[in-house]
């Protein structure tokens, strides 16, 4: 196991020369920085030395960061405890001041969003005597934060447990945890050892989950100290002033040496975009995430900047009930997503031109599969557009004059979310849907629609925050044993009823070969494409911005980032501050 | 003269049939007078006419998709460019008209009905109900607008109307959407202004010939409707016109919130919010054309409403 | 006089305890609550059952209401049920910004509209007419959103410095707090003045065309002194209302101001306990907006009664 989280290091180091992989690295880092770079010699702007070219720059310590906490997403905290709650908003700011036991790996030739390759956060090493053990070894010399009432005392195993017992009994998230550990025990100070109830191939991916384990003081209710953290990460938490921003300041104990590179970081709370890209026009954020519908005008408004592009690992998708005519046909649901034309949606969504399509498990890398590549086969016919067909597959479904569908949603997924429910109701119209929207008040929508109480149409909306795999997302979207419930129904049309689908789940979740695991995943996206359970939105790409002559990465200032909750664990704190 | 006969009222033919009757017959005579009313009936005449005709007017239908000229700006193919899906904005704004149209006027004439109801009953009777009803006003204005209107947006939601698009229910077609929105506006705005009318009523109460009146035995309807109505009638007027631009901006703001006419349905106020906001700076066409429309609408309004106000005030006002 | 002011006291309970039945019933109407937020969030993990049960919300109204209520009388307003803050602390830390703001602009909006009012009416039909009531109309057709949007987006372009992002209060910095809200402030106040500067010229206007005024007028500078002065005291009248009327604007708070020049306030703060069916932290704001405009209009009221002596209290 501990070699397949090195596979892709491995299968690089085979196939190529050092040469060829900072060739590589160039590419991997974003074909677009070098695209960008050239779009921004275009522009009239200070000359930077081209981002993607590695260059030995010694990182400068000091400063301070002043970034959105997660870009337009930004908001207030409802706690920062992050197993009280389980919003986003909860368990990002865990990342500056609290450890996992492992964490993502980040670099310029790892993908953002991928999580197959793990490395040791509070963990040294680690190793694997049976498949359902895992001993991790710990650190020496992990100490909290010098803050009273903890005052930098090292972790002990008291910790360790403590939190792995408010995880199993007191966290929102408990089922996706207990769905595979089933203990954890410390026999030391520096010993960590996690008993699984079953093979489970995810299992370290899940393990560095943020949703997830977190490690906390065990003195943290006692001492109240669940608003006022103290943990053992990067960062020493300072103080949240609502509405306005989280500060920090850097941990001089911190167990990976020389880390972070600066002194403090604000996080501001406030998501709202032309405020955000004002601050960046007047460099008070070295960068921030974006959207890729914030494209044109940032930059217009921001000449001179980088920009990065990544994957889209939010699946968002058009969601039906099985149980209400005519969608438990899958002729109704195929003739749907052959009615979407896509590529023009993403023109107007995508104004990066980077997006792509999302399958049934989004795009998640490396298991998503190119509907657009030879490799998937026939049934990437689903995900292009054919009116003919669509037309044809209605009427034999008993529709020959096309079909009246109300479409429920909720706008507070912002704007961009709204324009690509219009442009589906508008593109679908010609195949015979004939699509009325429906926006929902948020808390309507989550507790009717979203839970598959639509009696007379079809929802949609994002299903899922922030998906590490497949099987999280197998597991939270499509089981019927997810918390979800059936929502899609019981009937002969649905989820519940396809055992096929079922029995792949299972061979997935058990395949602790990466790459055999892959084909299983790619297998399963093909076998999706056909039945449409989940008729799939398209991509439009990440995107996020930076001044390059403000804030450097890690020793090569190569840009890299992470996806995901706990980015800045896994990759902010490699950032640094150039002078002036 | 024969109008006043029929009427009977003499009083109250006179006082309302004369001004009606000069700006029935003498336009042009109004528009030397105010030339600015003049020019915003002629705004507001537009308006309307847009709006009952848009299918003719507009060059494409609302929502037509031009995936290939997205965000294009103001050309001789689309008079005031496409918006981020493509979509003709001229044709929109056309079509939005008729939003604009109904839900302010509606919200309008409701709210003046209901205020003045409501002020000249509180106002002239004074009193018990004068206080039950102030206190209940009171009750009633303590709630922020807007707060009104997401609550009231949720719940005729779950009564089964899906009304405004929220909640789940029949659907009643486009057309109820609006009339949950002129109702909810409507009441909303009655609110503040029956206060206003309540004021002008005290004023016109304490006047000598309303005690005359009352002396001579006139009942309490009779004197509300024959002395109290047609002196506050300017003042319901000034606020009805006051009221179309709040009504406008306030459909605007709950579009803006994404609570207004579901989409793709262009109305102005929904144009200017979401992805037009974030465009704005840089396909200005985008927030310039629901923004002029607005603008001149309101604008348009106002004035023929000041206009119309000092053509009848001095008719009804002078001298008694 | 005391007697009046007696009795309006009187009537503030009731008065009170209608807003937050009334408030309080509608809440329970609304459709799904902060449970179902919850377990959304959760993936479906939690139990909707035994979380309402901890967060009360599986009483009946009657109860709801009564724990409330009496709550209230102990001072305590109760606690967010996501995060379980004391709803009373979010609210004291956003009251004084909302109130600060909203008293900024509306004496902007006095200030401005009032003066042009008055020497709009009394020069009706003149050139500074026109263009007052050009302005007028302007400041009221204009959606403040809009305004306040580019205001954000072009400030960087025009003076190299973006709005300021964190906010201090006025008595923690008084200058940091100025230039965090002089803008919205003139913003809402600009907008505001419209329907003020119109009231009042039209309410001047009636005044000024009394006979009793015309012939003071017209006996000269002396007479013209002593009619301004009348003049004023009864065109003040209405737009004492209107300011009434703009208190549950400022107290309620700006969402949308609040939200682009990031101001942490009551508006923001409303709209987001709404969505979220916090129902103790929607109950607390209106009950602190009803008691705050229960007292406004008895101020009103009364500045009315003082500015309109042929006004008997009594009879209204």
């Amino acid at each position: 196991m501990a070699s397949d989280t090195n596979y892709w290091d491995s299968f690089w180091r085979r196939k190529m020369s050092r040469r060829r992989l900072l060739q590589g690295a160039i590419l991997a880092a974003g074909a677009a920085t070098v695209t960008a770079a050239v779009a921004c010699k275009e522009e009239k702007g200070p000359a930077s030395p081209v981002p993607g070219t590695p260059t030995r720059i010694a990182p400068r310590t000091g400063g301070t960061i002043r970034a959105p906490l997660v870009g337009l997403s930004s908001a207030n905290p409802p706690t920062l405890d992050n197993y009280k709650e389980l919003t986003y908003l909860a368990k990002i700011p865990a990342a500056w001041h609290y450890s996992r036991l492992l964490k993502y790996k980040a670099g310029p030739n790892i993908d953002i969003f991928d999580y197959t390759q793990v490395e040791g956060d509070l963990a040294e090493r680690w190793e694997i005597p049976e498949p359902t053990v895992i001993i991790f070894h710990l650190r020496p010399n992990i100490r909290f934060h010098n803050k009273p009432p903890i005052n930098g005392r090292p972790l002990t195993r008291d910790d360790i447990l403590f939190s792995a017992e408010r995880m199993a009994k007191e966290s929102p998230d408990r089922g996706s945890w207990l769905a595979f550990v089933d203990r954890v025990e410390a026999p030391d100070d520096r010993t960590v050892r996690i008993v699984l109830k079953g093979a489970y191939a995810p299992a370290l991916t899940m393990l560095a989950n943020p949703e997830l384990f977190w490690v906390q003081p065990k003195e943290i209710k006692e001492a109240n100290l669940q608003e006022n953290p103290i943990g053992t990460g990067p960062f020493i938490f300072e103080g949240f002033e609502r509405d306005v921003a989280i500060r920090w300041v850097k941990n001089p104990d911190y167990y990976i040496p020389n880390r972070p590179f600066v002194d403090r970081w604000e996080a501001s709370v406030v998501g709202d975009p032309s405020t955000i890209i004002a601050n960046l026009r007047t460099k008070t954020f070295p960068l921030s995430l974006l959207a890729a519908s914030l494209y044109p005008t940032a930059r217009a408004e921001l000449p001179g900047v980088t920009f990065t592009y990544s994957k889209n690992a939010v699946p968002t998708m058009v969601y039906f009930n099985f149980d209400v005519a005519p969608f438990g046909d899958e002729r109704v649901r195929q003739a749907f997503s052959l009615a979407m034309d896509r590529e023009g949606m993403l023109k107007a969504l995508d104004p990066t031109g980077q997006g792509g399509y999302h399958t049934a498990i989004s795009q998640l890398p490396p298991w998503w599969l190119d509907p657009k590549s030879p490799e998937f086969g026939p049934n990437a016919k689903y995900f292009q557009r054919d009116v003919a067909e669509a037309k044809r597959l209605l009427a034999a479904a008993g529709y020959p004059n096309g079909l009246d569908v109300k479409m429920y949603y909720t706008p507070i997924y912002g704007a961009a979310f709204t324009q690509m429910v219009e442009l589906v109701a508008a593109t679908v119209r010609e195949a015979g849907f004939r699509v009325t929207l429906v926006p929902q008040e948020y808390v309507a929508y989550l507790s009717t629609t979203f839970r598959g109480n639509i009696p007379d149409g079809i929802g949609t909306g994002p299903l899922m925050g922030s998906p590490v795999d497949p099987e999280h997302i197998f597991s939270t979207v499509y089981h019927p044993n997810s918390p979800r419930h059936n929502w899609g129904g019981t009937g002969p049309g649905s989820i519940t009823q396809d055992q096929t689908l079922l029995r792949m789940f299972d061979q997935q979740r058990t395949e602790l070969d990466l790459r055999r695991r892959i084909a299983l995943v790619q297998d399963i996206q093909r076998y999706l494409a056909q039945k449409m359970y989940l008729v799939p939105h398209v991509a439009p790409a990440g995107l996020s911005c930076y001044w390059a002559d403000m804030v450097g990465f890690g020793e090569n200032d190569v840009w890299f980032s992470k996806g995901g909750y706990a980015w800045l664990a896994d990759a902010g704190i490699h950032i640094w501050l150039k002078g002036g | 003269m024969a109008v006043e006969e029929v009427l009977g009222y003499r009083g109250v033919a006179q006082r309302l049939v004369t001004p009606l009757g000069a700006i029935g017959r003498g336009f042009r005579r109004f528009a030397v007078r105010k030339p600015l009313g003049a020019f915003g009936a002629v705004v507001l005449t537009i308006v309307v006419i847009m709006a009952i005709f848009a299918p003719w007017i507009a060059p494409y239908p609302y929502d037509e998709l031009h995936l290939g000229d997205i965000l294009k700006g103001p050309s001789l193919k689309y008079l005031f460019g496409t918006d981020e899906n493509g979509r003709d904005v001229f044709s929109r704004i056309v079509y939005g008209a008729q939003i604009t149209a109904v839900v302010g006027l509606g919200s309008v004439m409701l709210s003046a009905i209901l205020s003045g109801v409501v002020g000249i009953i509180s106002g002239y009777l004074g009193g018990r109900a004068d206080t039950l009803i102030q206190r209940a006003v009171d009750v009633w204005m303590s709630f922020p607008p807007l707060y009104l209107l997401l609550t009231f947006a949720a719940i005729l939601g779950t009564a089964g109307g899906g009304v405004l698009g929220i909640g789940r229910g029949p659907d009643w077609g486009p057309n109820i959407k609006g009339m949950s929105l002129i109702l909810t506006l409507g009441i909303i705005l009655a609110g503040g202004s029956s206060r206003v009318v309540r004021s002008a009523v005290l004023a016109v109460k304490a006047q000598p010939f309303v005690d005359s009146a009352r002396v001579m035995g006139a009942g309490p309807v009779y004197i509300m409707l024959r002395y109290i109505l047609p002196n506050v009638l300017p003042v319901i007027i000034v606020l009805a016109t006051l009221q179309l631009g709040v009504a406008v901006l306030a459909e605007a703001t709950v579009s803006f919130l994404g609570f207004g006419i579901p989409p793709p349905f262009p109305s102005w106020g929904q144009m200017l919010a979401g992805r037009a906001r974030q465009l704005g700076v840089h396909y200005p066409w985008l927030v310039l054309a629901p923004g002029a429309a607005i603008f001149f609408t309101v604008y348009s309004f106002n004035m023929l409403g000041d206009a119309l106000r000092d053509l009848l005030d001095p008719r009804l006002r002078g001298g008694r | 006089m005391a007697a009046y002011i007696v009795r309006r006291l009187l009537l503030v309970f009731p008065t009170i305890l209608g807003v937050t039945l009334l408030v309080a019933a509608i809440l329970r109407m609304l459709p799904g609550d902060v449970v179902d937020i919850m377990v959304s969030e959760s993936g479906g993990a939690l139990d909707p059952a035994q979380l309402r049960h901890e967060l009360g919300l599986d009483q009946g109204f009657h109860e709801f209401y009564w724990n409330w209520l009496t709550g209230i009388f102990r001072g305590d307003f109760g606690d967010l049920f996501r995060g379980k803050r004391p709803v009373i602390e979010e609210i004291k830390n956003r009251f004084p910004n909302t109130l600060e703001l909203g008293l900024f602009s509306l004496l902007i909006a006095v200030v401005v509209a009032v003066p042009i009012g008055i020497v709009s009416a009394i020069r009706q039909d003149r050139p500074v007419d026109y263009v007052s009531r050009s302005f007028a109309i302007a400041a009221l057709s204009l959606p403040a959103f809009w305004i306040a949007t580019l205001a954000v987006v072009f400030a960087p372009r025009l003076t190299g410095k973006s709005f300021p992002l964190f906010y201090k209060p006025f008595w923690e910095d008084p200058w940091a707090n100025i230039q965090h809200i002089w803008a919205p402030a003139l913003i809402l106040g600009l907008a505001g003045s419209g329907s003020l500067l119109r009231l009042t010229r039209s309410q001047m206007l009636e005044v000024l065309r009394q006979d009793y005024i015309r012939t003071a007028w017209s006996k000269g500078l002396r007479e013209r002194v002593v009619v301004l002065r009348h003049a004023l005291k009864n065109a003040l009248i209405p737009v004492v209302t209107l300011v009434g009327l703009a208190i549950p604007n400022i107290v309620g708070g700006s969402v949308v101001m609040e939200s682009i020049f990031v101001i942490p306030g009551m508006g923001q703060f409303l709209m987001r306990s709404l969505m979220e069916r916090e129902y103790l932290a929607v109950l607390a704001i209106n009950f602190i907006l009803a008691v705050v405009i229960v007292f406004a209009n008895l101020i009103v009221d009364l500045t009315y009664a003082y500015l309109d002596p042929r006004v008997r209290l009594a009879g209204g």
